[in-house]
Parts: structure tokens; C-alpha cells; sequence
């Protein structure tokens, strides 16, 4: 199984690399090079943005590159959460809600809504006042951060911070593909604790906490476990899988068989 | 340089000649389209073993 693992683990830093795009996973195949996938990253990304000017009216055209263009920025936080001053100084939400649903529409984005509580259905309790925005893929997030490719596969204290970005892209893009569940996000009174993932799962309500590395601490999954007492709760991290009882880790590799 | 820009004029739809079959984009009516769904970790890792 560790032998396994190994090699999953280290195909995963490529993947985080060139994402799953179909034509950027068809070039990098070719030389086992991530370089190559990278310049199809950019190409893609070039497209989309010229695809921005071709399908949309004048006037909304540089709020949706805005948006577009802060997500690294939004995502680069420790706190995920979309904050519209991040777009620009006094940005307002109203201003920006068509420029955001025309990406989410595009199929460009991943939504992830705040639920006001984890409840069922986690549909009825949507706060469309927050909300964290993904990119479609983890590869073209790379790209469109400028982020160097050497620093995901050989490792860099610099890139620690972006690390988290990376890996939450990357959970909650395998969470989408399964195709069965939407990702919500909670957070405490105050936001003194955060809930990275919600998904509804039959009858549970599954919170997921992602980490990027084998860091096992716990704590805001801990404190909602002891607040709803859900039937499950996961952790998924760089760590082998381990049943706690109470919460069982999931190795990033593995996410989508949550 | 001038048919590449010609091209580009042409729409995405041209773009996607030699793109694997699994690339799904359409136009709808409201003008917008659906990315190209990204291959998830297991289906790399599926193409990186058989490549």
C-alpha cells in the first residue's frame, strides 16, 4: 500500500501541475514534461480570454476580468472566502454578481456557497452573501498565478503559502467531477472555526477538511464534530488513511472516493 | 499571423480540432459555453500509467 502511495503522491504534485485540461494532459504525456503543459495552460487561458470579449456586452466586459484576474489573489488567502475589495478598492457585490454568474455559467468557476447552517437540505440554507470561488482546474490556476512549476514538484518553503490554494482546488474539483455532490462551505459565529467543504452524502452531511501537508491538527473540524455530531467526518491530507473514530483521513490521492 | 487571428475570428468551435473526444463545449442560447471538463487525478493517473 506505502509503495502505492508513494507513487500516487508524487504523480499528484504533476497533476497540481498540469491539471486535467484534455489538451494539456495530452502534451505533457507526450515528454513527461510539465513545461510543455504549461504553455498550453496559457494558451487556454488566452482563449478564454478572448472568448470574454467575443460573448459579452461592453459594459461587463472588465468586471468579469476582474474577477477573473483576482482569483489567485482571492485564493492565495487563508481565509478562501471571495472578498469583493480584493477586486478593487470599494468594489461592491451588486456591481459584480452578473460578471460572476457568466463565469459560473461558462463552466469557468466553482461556486462554493456558505450554508448559514449545516442542516438538511444544505441547498435550503445558502448564504448568497459569501462564498468562495475555485477555478474549473487546478492546472490552469497554476498558470494564471504565474506559479513556477518546480516549486510544486521539488518542493519550496516560498511556495508553503500557495500550497493551500493548490490543494483546496484540487479537493474540491475532484468533490465536483464525482458529479453526485455540490460543495457548501460553513463557518462558526464569528468565524471562529471553519468548515472547508460541506457535502450532502445520503442522509449525512459530510463536513471535509483539506490540508495540504500531513499536519494533523484538527481543530475546526473537531469543534463542529462536537457541535453536530455528524455521522462522519473527513479529513483529507498528505497523511495515510486513519480511522480516529471519530473522523477518519483521507489521503489527498484518494479524495474522490469520499 | 494573419490566418491565425483569421481563425481566432472563426470561433472556439475550430479550436478544438485535435482535442480529445472527451472535450465537451457547446454553445447555448444564452451565448455562453461550457469549458472543456478537466480530467480528474484518476483519470491522469490512468493515461500516465498507459502513456
Amino acid at each position: 500500500m506505502s509503495e502505492f502511495s508513494d507513487r500516487y503522491k508524487e504523480l499528484l504534485k504533476y497533476y497540481y501541475c498540469v491539471g486535467g485540461m484534455p489538451e494539456t494532459v495530452s502534451r505533457f504525456l507526450e515528454r513527461r514534461n510539465v513545461d510543455d503543459a504549461r504553455e498550453v495552460q496559457i494558451a487556454i487561458l488566452h482563449q478564454y480570454e478572448g472568448d470574454f470579449g467575443k460573448h459579452i456586452k461592453e459594459n461587463e466586459l472588465p468586471r468579469i476580468r476582474m474577477v477573473w484576474n483576482s482569483l489567485p489573489m482571492q485564493l492565495a488567502k487563508e481565509n478562501k472566502k471571495f472578498f469583493f475589495g480584493q477586486i478593487r478598492h470599494g468594489a461592491r457585490q451588486k456591481d459584480f454578481e452578473l460578471a460572476i454568474q457568466w463565469l459560473e455559467d461558462a463552466g469557468l468557476i466553482i461556486k462554493v456557497n456558505k450554508v448559514k447552517k449545516p442542516a438538511m437540505p444544505l441547498r435550503s440554507y445558502v448564504d448568497f452573501s459569501s462564498f468562495k470561488i475555485y477555478m474549473v482546474d487546478v492546472g490552469l490556476l497554476g498558470a494564471l498565478s504565474e506559479l513556477e512549476t518546480d516549486r510544486v514538484i521539488y518542493g519550496d518553503s516560498l511556495f508553503s503559502e500557495f500550497k493551500g490554494a493548490l490543494t483546496e482546488q484540487y479537493a474540491v474539483q475532484e468533490i465536483v467531477a464525482q458529479g453526485k455532490y455540490t460543495p457548501y462551505y460553513y463557518s462558526g459565529e464569528k468565524s471562529v472555526y471553519e468548515v472547508d467543504f460541506l457535502i450532502q452524502k445520503g442522509k449525512d452531511i459530510v463536513p471535509v477538511e483539506v490540508k495540504a501537508e500531513d499536519n494533523l491538527r484538527s481543530k475546526s473540524l473537531r469543534f463542529y464534530y462536537e457541535k453536530y455530531k455528524p455521522g462522519i467526518a473527513v479529513r483529507t491530507s498528505a497523511a495515510a488513511f486513519r480511522d480516529q473514530e471519530w473522523m477518519i483521513n483521507v489521503p489527498l490521492w484518494a479524495v474522490s472516493g469520499i | 499571423m494573419f490566418l491565425f487571428g483569421l481563425f481566432q475570428e472563426y470561433d472556439p468551435i475550430l479550436r478544438l480540432k485535435g482535442r480529445p473526444e472527451s472535450i465537451k463545449i457547446g454553445f447555448e442560447e444564452r451565448n455562453t459555453y461550457h469549458a472543456h471538463r478537466p480530467h480528474d487525478f484518476t483519470e491522469f493517473y490512468k493515461y500516465e500509467a498507459e502513456g
